[in-house]
């Protein structure tokens, strides 16, 4: 096993100097070179493999290995004589097969894996990919928010980034999820079921595309995220909704990475520090969530009472507006009037009916009842500044009784001229 | 007898132009990718594929004023098109162009390229030409008689 994940570890050390190799100009030397090294490696890993996983494992590197150096193939052809690329490629294959059938492992069930270990490898190079993007998105808008300009063109490209870096990190959460699914499928038993070498196993699995620090990674970008920026109202409900996905994916994995884990003492703390920062990232939103939402009434100067939770602030929302129905004989109805158009135009009517409450109701933060509640209040006091309507049709049928009146008297002083 | 003895000189003398006249054409020497030697504790270095082994003490004195610690020292090398043995390594200011003689390389040009030295030069083969790439620095291509493209000419 230490083999393999020396071999393994060597593997991914040659890909990096690859990489770092192919950032500058390239060396054909170095092409083959690092060719020749993955390839003994992918050998020593045929010679050392036990399992299945391990099997499908090196047969996703194979056709990884293939798939990077066929560009190459000409040099390769060359610099590899006697053999070339292909009899090379042929050769590892057949190297495999052969180790898969001294191990007895079908080769369907190295196929199944190998395809769910393609979707890992996938998945983490997507996810590199979306944390390397949400980094500079992070950056450009803590840059924009420092410059503090205020034109519109720099408050549309805030908003702008803001919803993308929402969305890449909203992605990478779920790629996570789906590639720590795929690790799992792979090994197809219970964790309970699994013997510590096939822990162990598994554990690797999960070191190599860094799960636990991706995980980290995710909620410590959400949480800057948040903090980075103000919010609407379908941001934060979006927010809200991600974090408690995330919570619950959580939930459900955390117990399992905790059995595998179960001997690294370093690794167990690390989950439990993510227990932690998932329960601070919650209390950081829903603080956010009130302070947004207390805004909303205090940028207006609405006296809403402050709250910080679904009873508190359904209470002062009603208690505001029955202090505002209760007390309008001690001011002009044009004093009320105003109260109560900024309330409807430029809160009920633009955030809070349309987004907030359907998003607290959702959300179970306030419940249908109170969600009720306070639009009924919001009724009642639209009625306390507006003529009801009865009165409205009175004044209607007055005014069409008195133009008929009026033009009946008309008539009666013109009358018609008999015909000539 | 004296006939035949101008005409035996006249058929040798036939014989000797026809040979010396027999050309084959094109050859290509060049070697698909460039060899990394590294020179043991006397100043040789040996490639085995090509099987050609040779003394670079001279060459490390000529670059560097050192013909003593020259063990470990890696050299590199490639062959272009023409059948020139272009030299490099890294510290050098300059690579060497060799041509092939008996028993022997002779120096056919100096070509300089960095006056501070190369950090990580490598050869590549792009017949007719060689490129030489230096870490980030921009690619030069050159021939036997030179720089043909980028660096110093």
């Amino acid at each position: 096993m230490k083999t393999i994940r020396h071999t393994l570890i060597v593997l991914t050390a040659a890909m990096a100097v690859w990489a770092f190799a192919f950032a500058q100009e390239q060396s054909d030397y170095e092409i083959s070179q690092n060719f020749n090294k993955e390839y003994k490696a992918l050998a020593k890993a045929i010679e050392t493999a036990q399992t299945v996983q391990e099997c499908a494992e090196i047969s996703v590197n194979i056709d990884a290995l293939e798939k990077t150096y066929s560009p190459y193939k000409a040099l390769l052809d060359k610099t590899l004589y006697p053999d070339d690329f292909q009899k090379k490629i042929d050769m590892v294959h057949g190297q495999l097969a052969y180790a898969q059938n001294k191990l007895g492992i079908i080769q369907d069930a190295v196929a199944k894996i190998a395809s769910l270990e393609t979707q890992v490898k996938d998945l983490s190079a997507q996810v590199e990919k979306l944390t390397n993007e949400n980094s500079t998105l992070l950056s450009e808008i803590q840059s924009l928010r420092a410059s503090k300009a205020q034109d519109q063109k720099t408050l549309d490209s805030l908003t702008t980034l803001v919803a993308r870096l929402q969305k890449s990190l909203g992605e990478r959460d779920k790629m996570i999820f789906a590639m720590v699914d795929s690790i799992f499928m792979q090994y197809d038993k219970n964790i309970e079921g699994l013997k510590d070498v096939e822990k162990q196993n598994m554990a690797s699995h999960f070191e190599r595309n860094g799960v636990i620090g991706n995980i980290k990674k995710s909620i410590s970008d959400n949480v800057a995220f948040l903090e980075s920026t103000s919010l609407t109202g379908s941001d934060l409900a979006s927010l809200v909704g991600e974090q408690k996905k995330f919570a619950s994916e959580w939930k459900g994995l955390g117990p399992k990475l905790t059995a595998i884990y179960v001997s690294q003492k370093n690794r167990t703390k690390e989950l439990t520090e993510i227990d932690t920062m998932i329960t601070s990232w919650g209390a950081k939103i829903d603080a956010t969530l009130w302070k947004t939402l207390n805004e909303q009434f205090t940028s207006h100067n609405l006296t809403v009472k402050p709250f910080n939770s679904g009873e508190t602030f359904t209470t002062n929302v009603i208690g505001f507006i029955d202090d505002e129905i209760q007390n309008a004989n001690q001011r002009t109805e044009a004093a009320r009037a105003e109260v109560y158009s900024t309330f409807v135009d430029s809160v009920w009517n633009k955030d809070l009916g349309t987004t907030w409450i359907p998003f607290l109701v959702r959300d179970q933060i306030i419940s249908e009842t109170q969600s009720n509640d306070i639009k009924a209040k919001v009724d009642a006091w639209r009625s306390s500044v507006q003529p009801p309507h009865t009165t409205l049709y009175i004044i209607i049928a007055v005014v069409v009784l008195v133009i008929l009146l009026v033009l009946y008297r008309r008539m009666k002083k013109n009358p018609k001229m008999p015909a000539a | 007898m004296k006939t035949f003895s101008v005409l035996s000189c006249f058929t040798l003398l036939v014989i000797a132009c026809g040979c010396a006249s027999l050309t084959l054409s094109p050859v290509h020497y060049q070697w698909p990718v460039e060899s990394v030697l590294s020179v043991d504790g006397k100043g040789m270095v040996e490639e085995s594929r090509y099987n050609i082994s040779f003394n670079v003490k001279p060459l490390l004195f000529e670059e560097t004023g050192d013909s003593v610690h020259v063990a470990g020292t890696e050299i590199r090398i490639i062959r272009d098109m023409d059948g020139y043995y272009f030299i490099t390594a890294p510290k050098f200011k300059n690579v060497y162009v060799f041509a092939p003689d008996e028993g022997k390389l002779k120096l056919a040009t100096k070509i300089l390229v960095s006056e501070k030295g190369m950090a990580t030069p490598a050869f590549n083969q792009r017949s007719p030409r060689i490129e030489l790439i230096n870490g980030k620095e921009k690619p030069i291509f050159m021939t036997k008689d030179g720089i043909q493209q980028g660096g110093q000419k």
